[in-house]
């Protein structure tokens, strides 16, 4: 009898070893963040006729994030201003830009280009969602307000930029 | 005289308890050789992030449960993040899976939910094992699966979970 009392009060000690191993799991997901446009160039005619030029939508913008805070930013050569040099003389005709987000209001919390604007700075736009893996489509529209003076003939040109960085 | 020695030692031990504090002593003995170790106690997972490719990798490591006096005991495998590894308030569904590796447990394994295929770790999950391990222990493959989320993105970044197993006798 008190061998077996013995060996269950052995066995219940026992009962209580109990010992672990941890791993730590780390997984990491890759960042994607890019903007495109569907085309590199946008062609323009304007036939200084003093009315305004407009091209809506002149394309679309397709944004990819992977991160939920980011932002988008245009900016321009010449601050915004199509430029002809001829000779030693240089010509300029300043335009707008327009990006339309209210497709996508509940991932965008500031947009300073949803109205048409000249990027003499760079101008931005605030996202606060991920996009999905498709990315989001807005609309980008291109005007030269109307003009009372004659542009001097010719081929005018500007670059613009459009990058993007997680916030 | 075994009497009175009894008597005395049972005075003795009335006596200590009048003028001692009382001492709460544990002791715990555990099993020769019993232990659970990994190749690796660093799992990192690369996620594509597509929306498309899930991860699996069927051996993301190698454990070797020993237990060399013990003949009942199981094994329990639980999550700090209940089966999602996190960064901050994002997290991510991870699900595990444990192979035996190349019979090299003679014992019995009773069936297990973590053994039969993945499972996500919401609660703990059990492998019971009748029969003590060899000398070099049994070694099984622990697999890890992240499905992706269809056409979205996980926010970019690191999660992190800790995945504790336990070895419990009996």
């Amino acid at each position: 009898m008190k061998k077996i009392l013995a060996f269950v009060f052995v066995g219940l000690i026992v009962c209580s070893g109990a010992w672990a191993a941890q791993v730590t799991i780390n997984a990491t997901a890759s960042q994607v963040l890019s903007v495109a446009t569907a085309n590199a160039t946008w062609s323009v005619t304007l036939d200084n006729t003093g009315t305004a030029v407009t091209d809506s939508p002149v394309d679309n913008l397709t944004v990819k994030s992977s991160k939920h805070a980011y932002t988008v930013t245009f900016s321009s050569t010449d601050a915004g201003k199509l430029k002809m040099t001829s000779g030693t003389e240089s010509y300029y005709i300043p335009y707008l830009i327009k990006v339309d987000t209210t497709g996508w209001g509940s991932g965008v919390s500031t947009n300073n280009l949803s109205d048409y604007v000249q990027l003499d700075t760079g101008k931005t736009i605030v996202f606060t969602a991920r996009t999905p893996v498709a990315g989001k489509i807005f609309p980008i529209s291109f005007k030269i307000n109307e003009y009372t003076d004659y542009y001097e003939n010719g081929d005018y040109s500007a670059t613009l930029t459009i990058g993007i960085s997680a916030n | 005289m075994k009497k009175w020695w009894a008597i005395t030692g049972l005075l003795l031990l009335i006596s200590g308890a009048v003028w001692a504090n009382n001492v709460t002593i544990n002791a715990t003995v555990l099993p020769a050789d019993a232990n659970i170790l990994f190749d690796s106690y660093q799992w990192n997972i690369p996620l594509v992030n597509d929306g498309a490719t899930p991860y699996q990798n069927d051996q993301q490591g190698v454990m070797t449960v020993k237990s060399g006096s013990t003949w009942i005991f199981h094994i329990q495998f639980s999550s700090a993040n209940l089966g999602y590894v996190k960064q901050g308030t994002d997290k991510i569904a991870y699900y595990v899976k444990v192979t035996e590796l190349a019979d090299s447990y003679g014992g019995i394994i009773m069936s297990s939910d973590i053994m039969n295929g993945y499972v996500q770790l919401t609660s703990s999950k059990t492998i019971q094992f009748i029969g003590k391990t060899s000398k070099n222990g049994a070694r099984f493959a622990v697999g890890i699966k992240v499905n992706a989320l269809a056409g979205q993105f996980y926010e970019s970044g690191v999660y992190t979970d800790t995945m504790t197993v336990t070895f419990f006798v009996f």
